[in-house]
């Protein structure tokens, strides 16, 4: 035994100092070679990488040189991220690029972006970046700064900066530089947070289907009334989302969808931007739901209700309605609730009147803010990489970045390019049809498509899904509905002074509004909490604002 | 031999069991109530349903994992990056350590003041990237072993284990011409099988659930551990509630349950390697039988 | 004293420093190890004093001295995110820090076998749960609707929103970090029961000791080093508390006593990315930390404890 253990400890110190020296004289690549047999990541990335696979590769139809172009993705965590892809090899043959993928987990990509980022050791494409990233590292000088390559990228230009399109391409401009390309919409079957609410329930007590605010509260309260076990409304992001949901369709605003520390909102009547707390029709907000909370018809424990508890309570009917993604409805709510009563259901209510009459509610942004590419600043070949990140809003480079290859993928049908068949039934069984499809061509939304086409997701969807979607739209069309703004952009200065004015208001604002809605604080006192908020800030964060908007309208 | 025990002895005998018996149950049923989740029947977990016992087995979620392509592959590297780094952890700790305890260490209070000091000022985890990236071990498996070769605090403690070793066995060893190197491979190990199964099981697991270092060194999608697979499994099931379009509803259902079942995948191993740790915690295996 | 000390020091350096060869030779390895990896990457720090910019670099950014510093110190919550920190630290130090002996000198006195190893297993397995899932449990467990409530109800009480409480936001925290803790906190304690002298027991036995008093006297005296290491390093941790299971517990109705130096300085980093300001933070706690780790390895000295150094 005693043998063992020292013979044992020996090799291993005898290991480690075999290891150690070899890592020690890092000087030289010897290590890393054969340690992996791949070659490390030198800051200086894709040139040696170029340089070899030239040498290696003789035949190119291309009359440009080979080059190699590393690029960071991530495989998102509802579809694979295959290494070799039809894309690819277009890219190859078009542009004699090989675009050589980093693929990492999307449910770390966050931190591996951070990491990246905070070390500006950046490979020459990063994918899936946040506009929010953008902002706060663009000012650094690390990407590349598209607006001078605009040459290059005439037909993503021609997109952006589109009529429809420019202010909110403004928006992410850093300083009037654009970093980023953007993934646009081509096609996107429509999603947004509305109301659903349970229709069985409104039948069984014969009350209409609500159009305004009063008309919900007052359903909620009479279901409350002949279901005493149940709650009205809950949310699953604590209380800034659910204020959030409500505030901008009761004619105030702050704190859309998921920016739950963001107090400022675009109010379209003024055209400038406003701190919601500080609006007095605020006040409508903060009193419907104190009074929500007094009838029970806010759950008790919505400051800290997850996702999880939320589901379950809507799936075994303790809640009667939720303002939530449409989507969770078809998904979750409606599947749990049917199995135990078939006749339950909830669906979508149209946009409701506010106490003036007036009907306005947001859908998430156009386009996808939150998957945005940049290119390092360091990268020896911006022009080509522009050029080819350019023809993925091409006609050509978008078909194939969202459908494959015609006639070896998908097929054109009355001018509509359609998933083949044989591909579909590869895929049967597959938890997510759509996912599974795309997730073998590397293609789609959660692939690589920059300008988007959802057709196929659309074709293969659940019905009732696609119905919502279409109400969505008719209802965007409408005015009802209106896209929620992109968020500003400020100079550094600006944005050192909003980081320090909304920290702070933050911080008084969430100490005080869950006093106020559990009743422990008199509406008396909210002028008191009004006037804080203005000491700390919120009329200079106003003009910072509004000054910055004014520079891009 | 056995003595009978005293009326107080009893009580406290009947004390320690109750309290035991109490700590269990405190611990045991959310582990028990994640076990049936995990084979319960998604939505009849959705509905809050299930509580004492499961309801619809099935093992839809275990499925679900172990169906990916990558956990096989990923699960192999966490064994590999494991049982690596572990050895490297408990060679270098002890290196360290050893000299530590020892009084006549020349430089033995600067030495130890100035690694203390590097747990206080631990300069996060950008810094340790540059560094690693600067010795170009990125994207491979030293950059999980070796930046973490030591934890002051696990050393700390072996150190002080070292040193409550009684002094006469060193010096007899000395006596026998014996070496400081001889004397820790011949009798201070010996003597630590318990703090050295300690620490097996410290760093051990420390590797096994690391999931920040080898996101951030590796690139390679086919050298990511097992963490890091699991950890997007588990999220997918959780985003797909919400994220793509056509998604049937029992994966949607069943975030939870592979939540759960990606708990268990985790500590399986662990518990399955635990008796072989506790066998080195039996009483009296150093002093008495040496001094006898 | 201490100049006796020196002196005798001063004429045994030689022979010390000649009976340490094999000493140094096997320290060498962990010394390079901590030059490269801590104190190489603890130059990084100088970020603090810098308007960092990555793309730069370290060397390149702006120096703005003490800008993040008086940021932070003169930032209006300073004082209650400073003090929460250190209150909550603190009742983690009297209720957290001793469970694990006590669990460990408790299953060190169990019999039987089988038992023994099953209290030992079930007790570390909640060190294993991610924190999300551990706060879904407790939400769950104090909700409305949860155990708690009512059991309360039962008992004809009132029912408590434990979660919008600041009261009772620390009772929770410090709960769920006994629970998830203490089992696995409780390893080291048992191994180093497992070197205490069994002829002791069997001595103090004959002499009339109670099973207690052998507890008292034999098994805690045994391990009281390795206390008072694992008190020592704790201390160190005084003002540092992960954010990620506050952040799932707190809202801003209990931000009077759950907002802590991490959770702050985490908002703040949702607003921007600023390496410089989280670095400035990061050394003012090491700072505080480390004072206080010298004042308390001076107290263990006096008092003939092991020292860190």
């Amino acid at each position: 035994m005693k043998k063992k253990t020292v013979a044992l400890f020996l090799t291993l110190s005898l290991m480690l100092s075999a290891t150690l020296t070899g890592c020690g004289d890092s000087g030289g690549d010897e290590s890393s070679r054969e340690s992996t047999g791949e070659s490390s990541q030198a800051s200086d990335v894709g040139s040696d990488e170029g340089e070899s696979s030239r040498a290696g590769d003789g035949e190119a139809e291309n009359d440009r040189e080979e080059i190699t172009v590393k690029m960071m993705v991530t495989e998102p965590v509802t579809q694979e991220m295959p290494e070799d892809f039809p894309l690819l090899d277009a890219i190859k043959e078009k542009f004699n690029i090989n675009l050589e993928l980093t693929i990492v987990p999307g449910a770390d990509y966050g931190t591996k972006k951070a990491t990246v980022l905070g070390t500006a050791d950046l490979p020459d494409v990063v994918c899936g970046m946040t506009v929010d990233e953008v902002k706060q590292y663009g000012p650094s000088g690390m990407f590349l700064n598209l607006d001078e390559y605009k040459d290059y990228a005439p037909d993503y230009f021609g997109l952006v900066d589109g009529e429809d399109r420019a202010i909110e391409t403004n928006k992410m401009r850093v300083n009037g530089n654009l970093y980023c390309f953007e993934k646009l919409e081509k096609y996107r079957v429509a999603i947004a947070p509305l109301i659903g609410i349970r229709m069985d329930l409104l039948e069984e007590q014969n009350i209409a289907v609500p159009t305004t605010f009063d008309e919900y509260y007052d359903a909620l309260v009479k279901i409350k009334e002949a279901h005493p076990e149940m709650y009205g409304f809950s949310t699953r992001n604590g209380t800034n989302y659910l204020i959030g949901n409500f505030a901008y369709s009761m004619g105030t605003g702050g704190f859309p969808t998921f920016n739950t520390t963001r107090g400022m909102y675009l109010e379209p009547n003024t055209d400038s931007y406003v701190y919601g707390p500080t609006d007095e029709k605020f006040i409508r907000v903060v009193e419907f739901l104190r009074k929500a909370y007094a009838d029970g018809i806010l759950h008790p424990d919505y400051a800290n209700m997850d996702k999880d508890t939320m589901f379950e309570k809507l799936s075994n009917s303790e809640l009667i309605s939720v303002y939530d993604n449409n989507s969770f409805i078809s998904r979750t709510y409606n599947p749990a609730l049917q199995q135990i009563n078939p006749d339950a259901y909830f669906d979508i209510l149209e946009p409701l009147k506010d106490q003036d009459g007036n009907v306005r509610a947001y859908r998430y942004n156009m386009d996808w803010t939150d998957n945005v590419a940049v290119i390092s600043s360091r990268t020896k070949y911006p022009e080509r990489i522009v050029e080819m990140m350019n023809w993925l809003y091409t006609e050509e480079g978008s078909l194939i970045s969202n459908f494959g290859v015609e006639g070896v993928h998908y097929d054109m049908v009355d001018g509509v390019p359609t998933i083949k068949q044989e591909l579909i039934d590869e895929c049967a069984g597959a938890d997510d049809i759509a996912s599974a499809v795309m997730g073998k061509l590397g293609a789609g939304l959660l692939g690589m498509a920059y300008y988007v086409d959802e057709t196929f997701s659309a074709q293969v969807s659940d019905p009732i899904y696609m119905e919502q979607a279409e109400k969505i739209a008719s209802w965007t069309e409408a005015g009802e509905l209106t896209f929620l703004p992109n968020w500003l952009s400020f100079t550094e200065e600006e944005q050192e002074q909003v980081t320090e004015i909304e920290q702070n208001l933050s911080n008084i604002f969430n100490q005080e509004i869950d006093a106020f809605i559990t009743g422990k604080k008199s509406m008396d006192e909210w002028a008191v909490l009004v006037e804080s908020l203005k000491g700390a800030g919120s009329e200079e964060l106003e003009t910072i604002f509004n000054t910055a908007y004014d520079r891009i309208k | 031999m056995k003595r009978k025990l005293s009326t107080g002895d009893r009580i406290f005998m009947i004390a320690v069991t109750l309290i035991l018996v109490l700590v269990c149950l405190c611990v045991i049923y959310p582990i028990y109530y994640m076990l049936i989740v995990s084979v319960s029947d998604g939505y009849a977990v959705t509905r809050g349903e299930v509580s004492l016992v499961p309801k619809g087995i099935n093992f839809a979620a275990y499925k679900a994992i172990l169906n990916n392509k990558y956990v096989p592959n990923s699960y192999k590297n966490t064994i590999i990056y494991t049982v690596s780094g572990t050895l490297v952890n408990l060679a270098m700790t002890g290196l360290c350590a050893y000299p530590l305890s020892r009084k006549y260490f020349y430089g033995r209070r600067v030495f130890n003041a100035l690694i203390v000091f590097t747990m206080f000022f631990d300069a996060g985890i950008i810094s340790q990237y540059m560094v690693v990236n600067s010795l170009h071990m990125r994207n491979t498996i030293w950059a999980l072993i070796i930046p973490g070769a030591i934890s002051v605090w696990y050393m700390m403690i072996m150190r002080t284990f070292f040193e409550d070793i009684p002094e006469e066995l060193f010096e007899s060893a000395r006596l026998d011409g014996a070496n400081d190197l001889t004397i820790f491979v011949r009798v201070v190990i010996p003597l630590s099988k318990a703090v050295m199964a300690t620490m097996v099981l410290f760093y051990a697991v420390g590797h096994w659930n690391a999931f920040l270092t080898p996101l951030i060194y590796l690139d390679d999608r086919n050298k990511l551990p097992m963490q890091l697979i699991l950890r997007n499994i588990v999220m997918g099931a959780d985003a797909s509630v919400s994220g793509s379009m056509s998604i049937s509803s029992d994966v949607a259902t069943m975030s939870m349950n592979i939540k759960y079942a990606a708990i268990f995948i985790t500590i399986l191993p662990i518990l399955v390697v635990y008796p072989f740790v506790q066998k080195y915690f039996v009483k009296g295996v150093m002093v008495g039988s040496v001094k006898g | 004293m201490r100049a006796v000390n020196k002196r005798r020091e001063g004429k045994t350096f030689l022979k010390n420093v000649k009976r340490s060869r094999w000493l140094y030779l096997m320290f060498a390895l962990p010394f390079l190890y901590f030059v490269i990896f801590k104190y190489g990457a603890m130059a990084w720090l100088v970020i603090a004093f810098e308007d960092f910019n990555a793309f730069k670099g370290v060397f390149a950014s702006k120096w703005v001295g003490l800008k993040w510093f008086r940021a932070f110190i003169q930032d209006p919550y300073f004082w209650n995110i400073v003090k929460n920190t250190i209150v909550l630290n603190l009742w983690n130090i009297v209720i957290c820090f001793p469970a694990p002996i006590l669990l460990a000198l408790l299953i060190n006195e169990v019999k039987n076998k089988a038992f023994k190893k099953f209290t030992q297993t079930v007790s570390y397995l909640p060190y294993f749960l991610s924190t999300v899932v551990v706060c879904g449990f407790i939400t769950n467990i104090v909700a409305s609707d949860g155990l708690i409530n009512q059991i309360l109800k039962a008992l004809g009480m009132e029912t408590v929103t434990f979660l919008m409480e600041p009261e009772w936001f620390r009772p929770i925290y410090v709960i769920s970090e006994l629970w998830q803790g203490c089992g696995w906190g409780s390893i080291i304690y048992l191994a180093a029961l497992a070197g205490v002298d069994q002829q002791l027991y069997e001595a103090a036995s004959i002499d009339g000791a109670s099973k207690l008093q052998q507890l008292f006297h034999i098994s805690l005296p045994g391990i009281v080093s390795v206390i008072s290491i694992q008190f020592l390093l704790t201390i160190g941790r005084i003002l540092s508390i992960g954010y990620e299971k506050i952040i799932l517990l707190y809202n801003g109705a209990t931000y009077k006593t759950a907002d802590v130096i991490s959770t702050y300085v985490y908002r703040r980093g949702l607003i921007e990315a600023n390496y410089s300001y989280g670095a400035a933070v990061s050394i003012f706690q090491s700072v505080i930390a480390l004072l206080l780790v010298v004042m308390a390895n001076k107290a263990a000295k006096k008092v003939g404890q092991t020292s860190l150094w």
